[in-house]
């Protein structure tokens, strides 16, 4: 297995692989594409230009799609959050929710400084949900997220996963496909997380990677890197792992 | 793995931040603004319980 960091080494790759090849793509990357506030912003978009160029098509298993229609989710409501709180005087009565979206926005603004994209976390998310409701009303919760998320996810998620050209891989428990050589099992992947320490999202990427057909794993996390240089996880010697 | 698969179209990342910055920096919406500003929040109901001032239950 090799791990490669340039887009000219794998736009090579690519000519060498020959017919139209496919990636598997994890979460980090497809989050970059979306956010410029990712400091792989510029380098996820030039690959992915790239991907284009090369008719490369991009899978991603479920965990990975939910995954990223999540974290835009929840960037979206921490941009609402932001534009809510430069729309309150300063002498609003209501300090609980006032507070809650200062927080907010300091949390975004202390990321950027470390060229990190901030997105409100679950348990800010809840607090937030829970005072709109309980405060005001909970339809005004809805067209809080109508409006900065809401309506984009109805009616244009669909096309947007078009345009990125992603690929979804769904595959029962001990069953091979035409992406996949080995079945994939629920075991080897628990097996995984117990061994290495992995969450089991990650743990299932590794699982899956390493079991399929898949040539090229396009990834941000560094830690896939001593993951699969593990002989046991070891993927076979041709792959490659494409790291941004 | 025959299956007809998508690809990628040129800049679809770079469209898709454009259109999430452009909805992340709308306005909130109003009615919501001129409530927490004026906390104008939904009565509740109180939780003790009113003093009768019927005479006869003192």
């Amino acid at each position: 297995m090799k791990i490669m960091k340039s887009l000219e080494d794998l736009s090579r790759h690519f000519d060498e692989l020959g017919e139209q090849p496919k990636c598997l793509a994890d979460t980090g990357f497809l989050y970059a594409l979306a956010y410029d506030d990712d400091r792989l912003f510029n380098q996820a978009n030039d690959l992915l230009d790239l991907l284009s160029d090369h008719d490369v098509s991009l899978y991603a298993n479920v965990i990975s799609r939910m995954e990223f229609v999540d974290l835009i989710f929840r960037k979206q409501v921490t941009q609402g959050c932001i534009r809510l709180f430069g729309t309150l005087k300063k002498e609003s009565r209501d300090p609980s929710i006032f507070n809650l979206l200062k927080d907010i926005r300091d949390q975004d603004t202390a990321a950027r400084r470390q060229q990190q994209s901030y997105k409100i976390d679950e348990r800010r998310l809840k607090k937030l949900r829970k005072h709109l409701d309980q405060a005001y009303d909970i339809e005004d919760w809805k067209e809080f997220c109508k409006k900065f998320v809401g309506s984009m996810l109805v009616n244009e998620w669909t096309m947007i996963e078009e345009d990125l050209g992603l690929n979804f891989i769904e595959t029962m428990e001990g069953r091979i496909s035409d992406l996949f050589d080995t079945p994939l099992r629920w075991t080897d992947m628990v097996n995984l997380m117990g061994e290495h320490g992995l969450r089991g999202p990650d743990a299932m990427i590794v699982n899956l990677f390493s079991k399929s057909k898949f040539p090229i794993f396009i990834t941000t996390d560094s830690d896939f890197e001593s993951c699969f240089s593990d002989q046991r996880v070891s993927a076979a010697s041709d792959k490659v792992i494409y790291l941004l | 793995m025959s299956e007809k698969a998508r690809v990628p179209k040129k800049g679809a990342g770079r469209r898709l931040a454009e259109r999430l910055k452009e909805l992340g920096q709308q306005p909130p919406p109003e009615e919501l603004v001129n409530k927490i500003n004026r906390e104008d929040k939904k009565k509740v109901a109180s939780p003790v319980r009113p003093v009768s001032k019927d005479l006869d239950a003192q």
